[in-house]
């Protein structure tokens, strides 16, 4: 009866918050369902049949997921799973209040979350994952972290609590370490030397040597990747560019054959990668007023960099804002922009930081515009660029506001292009 | 011809956690437009003569392998502030330094928040009792990570005229610059 009065209350909240905010009414719901039933997404996750899977790390936890899922279901299997907006412990009580019956149930064969890594640490101390997947250790977030080693702390106890197979990033010397003193099984994915690598947290302790992988990202180059996982062989278009994403595929595919065993099909994971469209504003294009435009989500230096970095040519209209989300601007001083020929329009709740980090790095600006709203009907207003799309870089809460102003909130309204 | 202003920055990979090294571009840039220049050499000891000696912010594994690899390093530094050389040292920088020049380093509850201290506006992230803001002879040490004197451009100034340059006048990159300063400072206490 108080699950179902909680889940009710839920409803309803969800309901009003949706009327007022489109797209909105994840986290009120689910942080009020969380206090008044503390236990029901720890019971509800628990009474999965195949268990829990938890994917962590500091980057690419959405894309890992969203990809791993696909796969997952592709074979048939019923998952229950978490929207990438819903990754700390009050959004599971909300996913769990749009997907789940007034008793607290939830349809699915097995869990398959993602988690932010402050919280994974304390939800598994609840419910023990049967696998887990930790993709690295970067510095960010350090306003609340502080030390990356924390992070790496953090990550560490899911590990030790996860009581069957850990999936780690051989690459990341922060992950060989975490690995040390495993009590369970290791399985190691990466990138392959010769393709690339990505700038871990330093450890700056004596570099442990690396492990042998079980899968491997063996080429790269745009979209295009090949994965080598045992004897088997992938080669599809990832749906975005860049070398994070290939490390979210490699870890995926290694997850899936993981979690689905002798079921495992090859060709009809290629098929699914194939046709998998882009996390909710990773790298997704939308077409708006008759032309596309892209969106790219920057959360933290590492994303911020690689997103730079793989920029599509060299975009004549850029619309760059950083919003609310960012408290401590600091960490955008880290990122080399050197890349990015100009900012068209510079936004959102930290535009003075934002234009300032540009500046600074002689990154010309064309103009800064303080009011959101305004720079955002002002980018779409431009005439078409006579070459490339439109590029909007921004931050999560820059990323909420403009899609809501611009009404579009649905994340699972995302198609390949 | 004017004085280069030779600025050595010490373990710059190590001590750029939370972009603390944008300090010295903050630095050159106002030297340059001053009509003034500068270098800046990365040095892992203090066996050179510099101007300005930089300490950034760093992760603790970062200063426990710096003083495996240079364990007289915060000693010879304590040396260059307490005769008078020009050393900028931030966040944990300072922590480190204020223990060998014998400040009285204890620690509280942590804090994670923008501060004002006498219109100084930075990032305070740390749990550190010393004063937040500390003037040491023609030394700053300062809590404040990251890249408080792009934030705070009065304060890069009069690093740069105790350096010897005039610090005008402004040209119209550094008026952008430090409106914009003053609009970071404004919206720091708007979250």
């Amino acid at each position: 009866m108080r699950v179902t009065l909680a889940l009710l209350i839920g409803r309803l909240l969800r309901f009003a918050v949706r009327l007022v905010r489109p797209g909105g009414g994840s986290a009120l719901p689910g942080l009020v369902v969380s206090k008044l039933v503390p236990d029901l997404a720890f019971k509800a996750i628990s009474s999965m049949p195949d268990g829990l899977v938890v994917v962590t790390g500091t980057a690419g936890k959405s894309t890992t997921t969203k990809m791993l899922v696909a796969i997952v279901r592709a074979h048939g299997v019923e998952v229950f799973t978490n929207p990438s907006t819903a990754n700390i412990e009050q959004g599971f009580f909300s996913t769990i209040i749009k997907s789940g019956n007034l008793r607290g149930e939830v349809p699915g064969q097995i869990a398959i979350m993602e988690m932010d890594e402050g919280h994974a640490a304390t939800f598994v101390k609840k419910v023990k994952p049967k696998l887990s997947v930790i993709l690295n250790v970067f510095d960010d977030q350090l306003d609340r972290f502080i030390d990356p080693a924390l992070v790496r702390d953090k990550l560490a106890i899911v590990a030790q609590d996860t009581t069957g197979k850990v999936l780690l990033n051989a690459d990341d010397q922060n992950c060989l370490l975490i690995a040390k003193g495993l009590p369970g099984e290791v399985e190691y994915f990466g990138i392959d030397h010769a393709v690339g690598s990505l700038e871990y947290a330093e450890t700056y302790l004596d570099e442990l040597p690396a492990p042998s992988k079980q899968s491997d990202v063996a080429s790269h180059s745009g979209r295009k990747v090949s994965i080598t996982s045992g004897n088997d062989e992938f080669n599809f278009d990832l749906p975005n560019r860049g070398l994070h994403f290939a490390l979210d595929a490699v870890a995926a595919i290694a997850a899936a054959k993981n979690i689905l065993g002798s079921k495992f099909d090859v060709d009809l994971t290629v098929k699914t990668m194939n046709e998998l469209p882009p996390v909710f504003s990773r790298g997704e294009i939308k077409i708006i007023n008759g032309e596309s435009v892209e969106f790219i989500l920057v959360q933290n230096p590492i994303s911020m960099q690689l997103n730079i970095d793989n920029l599509d040519g060299d975009p004549e209209q850029v619309f760059f804002a950083i919003g609310r989300d960012v408290h401590d601007p600091s960490w955008m001083w880290t990122v080399d922009l050197a890349n990015l020929s100009h900012a068209t329009i510079v936004s959102g709740f930290n535009y003075a930081d934002a234009a300032l980090v540009l500046r600074y790095q002689g990154i010309p600006v064309e103009r800064v515009e303080p009011h959101y709203f305004k720079a955002i009907d002002d980018f779409f207003s431009l005439p078409m660029p006579s070459k490339g799309m439109k590029t909007v870089i921004y931050s999560a809460d820059a990323m909420r506001r403009l899609r809501r102003y611009k009404g579009f909130t649905d994340p699972e309204d995302v198609k390949r292009v | 011809m004017s004085k280069v202003i030779k600025i050595g920055t010490l373990f710059p990979k190590h001590l750029n956690l939370n972009g603390d090294q944008a300090n010295l571009l903050a630095l050159q840039t106002r030297i340059s437009e001053y009509g003034g220049s500068s270098s800046v050499t990365p040095v892992f000891d203090l066996a050179l003569d510099f101007d300005l000696v930089f300490v950034g912010h760093g992760s603790q594994a970062a200063w426990a392998d710096i003083e495996s690899r240079n364990p007289q390093l915060l000693k010879g530094l304590a040396e260059l502030v307490s005769n008078g050389k020009t050393v900028i040292a931030i966040g944990s920088g300072y922590v480190k330094l204020a223990g060998s020049l014998g400040m009285d380093v204890q620690t509280g509850v942590h804090r994670s928040e923008f501060v004002d201290v006498d219109g100084v506006v930075g990032y305070l992230n740390s749990d550190s009792l010393l004063p937040i803001v500390h003037n040491e002879k023609n030394s700053l040490l300062t809590l404040l990570h990251g890249p408080v004197l792009v934030k705070n451009p009065e304060l890069a100034d009069s690093i740069i005229s105790n350096l010897g340059i005039e610090v005008e006048p402004k040209s119209s990159y550094l008026g952008e610059l430090d409106y914009l300063a003053k609009e970071s400072r404004r919206i720091a206490f708007e979250h």
